[in-house]
């Protein structure tokens, strides 16, 4: 019986709804735009910070560079030995990267020399990786192979200028598929050897070193000894990175939230208008129910039902919509504004990570507020006698 | 059955715009009276008529439904009154639109928790009963203007109240439809339901069948005639 009461208030508060369609629907588009806008950035930044997470977890504990007047140079591979002697470091390796600047397509492309561990290696790569010593091949991101206008296939050939002012010509033999593209957009891997020919650098030098320790836990004081026995070095510890990743995508979100204040302040204005008054027919109907026998408790049940279908609709449709545009279509209205600030901007498919944590709050920060402005005024009519509600 | 003991009622009291609706009025109406309030426009007749149907409390005196004063009743006590013993019949019929004839009929009852199936079986019977069957699912605002009315009486007959109460319920209608309303409350009269009526229209005062006419004036009971 019980049941029944309920599910019959429910059946008359859609037959309600959909007497006001136009009005309702119009609330729903607002509502839905707010949550999509607010859940995308919330989807998007969250999946960077994970992808980064992920992306930093294989990484070294410890990265030491060379600093001279705060600048970072390169570093010599001579120091290794010592480094690797410090008790806890399990490891020790050169990393050969560098930026490069294409004047012609106005776009910086991250390279990458491939060292004698080979870790490097990627399994979204279609075709090969070049070897260590492998003279003049590449493998190379879809975004550059779009920018320099080169087919994709494998054998193509990428022109490089290196640092003698010589071109140096790159067969290409594999492609990052687009699942990478995060990481691969703007890369370019190419041997040590050619990455020294072309940047110009000694052979007894690298970009940086990976350091590797056992524990990881060690980690803050193995990086203060290398500090102590290398002063013009700058270890920096992995979650030092993770940090600075979270930092810059929560400040990017941050960013993006203040841009749609404005579709936040238009919920609040229709937030607010509903709190503060119900209409003249929306008073009588509800008089009406009380006088032919609703209690109090009825029409703020049916209150209830109208703020908790519109706004768990325009919720779920917000976050659906959301969920589409940052997973299937790789975020593509907010992707210039967090994902970087290359040229290249990477395609990727972003894997689906959810915290729901921020979706509890989103969904209490605008449900909650929605239905108490559904009926708080109506509240306010059904506990006034039915004859004074009707006169208006 | 119904008494009222020195009711007034006051709207905004203590504003400038403060009205005295009713004054001192003490009325009795009986199981199976045929009743009317008489009087002009603004002489306390609808508001006497809200008060007795527990839509409004008064603001000093007593109203005694059956063996009991539903004057200072809790609210969710004076809606189960208002529910199990009266039926309203509203002078601009308060029909919610946008809905259909039988959902209008059978809103009364959704909060008493009975089946759809079962709510649309009499609120059917009770549209036949009155002629209208074949508009049980026409929206009400496609209704004619006696249609209206007879799916108000619909609606408020569906929780088979003790007491009907009509509020001018011939003021928008012609002669040959308010002779078909007065019929069906004749009818329901002579079923054992009291029927109380708030009107100036003499067509509906001068019928034989009404017992009671209750005078108003100024918010005060002028006159009281029995039959």
């Amino acid at each position: 019986m019980a049941l029944e009461k309920h599910r019959n208030i429910l059946d008359y508060t859609l037959q309600s709804l959909l007497k006001r369609k136009l009005k309702n629907i119009g609330i729903i588009m607002v509502f839905t735009l707010v949550i999509f806008t607010a859940s995308s950035v919330i989807f998007l930044s969250y999946s960077l910070r994970q992808e980064a997470r992920l992306l930093l977890k294989d990484s070294p504990e410890i990265i030491v560079q060379k600093m001279r007047a705060g600048r970072h140079e390169l570093i010599s591979t001579l120091i290794m030995t010592e480094i690797g002697q410090i008790p806890g470091v399990s490891g020790v390796e050169p990393r050969y990267w560098g930026y490069y600047y294409d004047s012609g397509v106005k776009a910086n492309y991250t390279i990458l020399g491939i060292g004698a561990s080979g870790t490097e290696k990627n399994r979204v790569l279609s075709g090969r990786m070049p070897s260590r010593h492998e003279k003049n091949i590449a493998a190379i991101g879809r975004g550059i192979a779009e920018a320099r206008v080169i087919k994709k296939d494998l054998g193509s050939v990428l022109y490089l200028q290196a640092a003698d002012g010589k071109w140096m010509n790159f067969n290409i033999t594999g492609v990052f598929e687009s699942d990478s593209e995060i990481m691969t957009a703007d890369l370019i891997v190419i041997s040590e050897d050619d990455f020294k020919t072309l940047v110009g650098m000694p052979d007894d030098a690298a970009t940086d070193l990976a350091v590797h320790v056992s524990n990881e836990a060690e980690t803050p004081t193995i990086a203060k000894k290398i500090k102590e026995r290398f002063p013009d070095s700058r270890p920096i510890l992995r979650d030092e990175i993770i940090r600075t990743y979270d930092a810059v995508f929560g400040w990017r979100s941050g960013l993006i939230i203040a841009l749609f204040m404005g579709a936040l302040i238009a919920f609040i204005i229709l937030a607010w208008d509903k709190a503060t008054g119900l209409s003249a027919e929306e008073k009588q109907e509800i008089g009406i129910l009380k006088a032919i026998g609703w209690e109090t408790s009825d029409v703020l049940e049916m209150k209830f039902w109208e703020g908790l279908v519109i706004s768990l609709a325009s919720f779920m449709c917000g976050i659906i919509l959301a969920y589409i545009h940052i997973f299937f279509t790789g975020a593509s209205l907010l992707a210039p504004a967090l994902k970087g600030w290359s040229v290249i901007y990477p395609e990727f498919r972003l894997t689906p990570f959810i915290d729901f944590y921020q979706i509890a709050i989103l969904m209490s920060l605008t449900i909650v507020p929605y239905i108490a402005s559904t009926i708080i005024p109506s509240w306010k009519a059904s506990i006034t006698d039915p004859d004074t509600v009707m006169r208006g | 059955m119904i008494k009222t003991e020195n009711v007034t009622k006051y709207f905004n009291r203590g504003k400038p715009d403060e009205v005295l609706a009713v004054n001192d009025a003490t009325i009795e109406i009986k199981k199976g009276d045929f009743a009317v309030f008489k009087g002009p426009s603004g002489s306390g007749k609808t508001t006497l008529l809200s008060l007795i149907g527990c839509m409004s409390r008064p603001t000093s005196g007593r109203v005694i439904v059956g063996d009991r004063d539903v004057s200072r009743l809790p609210e969710r006590f004076m809606t189960e009154v208002r529910r199990n013993i009266f039926g309203f019949i509203f002078q601009q019929f308060h029909l919610i639109k946008g809905i259909t004839v039988c959902d209008n009929v059978m809103l009364p009852l959704y909060p008493v928790g009975i089946k759809p199936s079962k709510l649309r079986e009499s609120a059917a019977l009770i549209l036949n009963n009155l002629g209208m069957s074949k508009r049980i699912d026409f929206p009400v605002q496609r209704l004619s203007g006696g249609e209206q009315q007879r799916t108000a009486i619909a609606r408020a007959l569906i929780n088979n109240p003790d007491v009907i109460l009509a509020d001018e319920p011939t003021a928008h209608l012609d002669t040959q439809i308010s002779e078909e309303f007065l019929t069906i409350m004749r009818n329901l009269q002579q079923q054992g339901k009291t029927i109380v009526i708030a009107t100036h229209d003499p067509l509906v005062y001068e019928k034989d069948y009404v017992n009671l006419i209750i005078e108003m004036r100024d918010g005060r009971v002028r006159e009281i005639m029995k039959n």
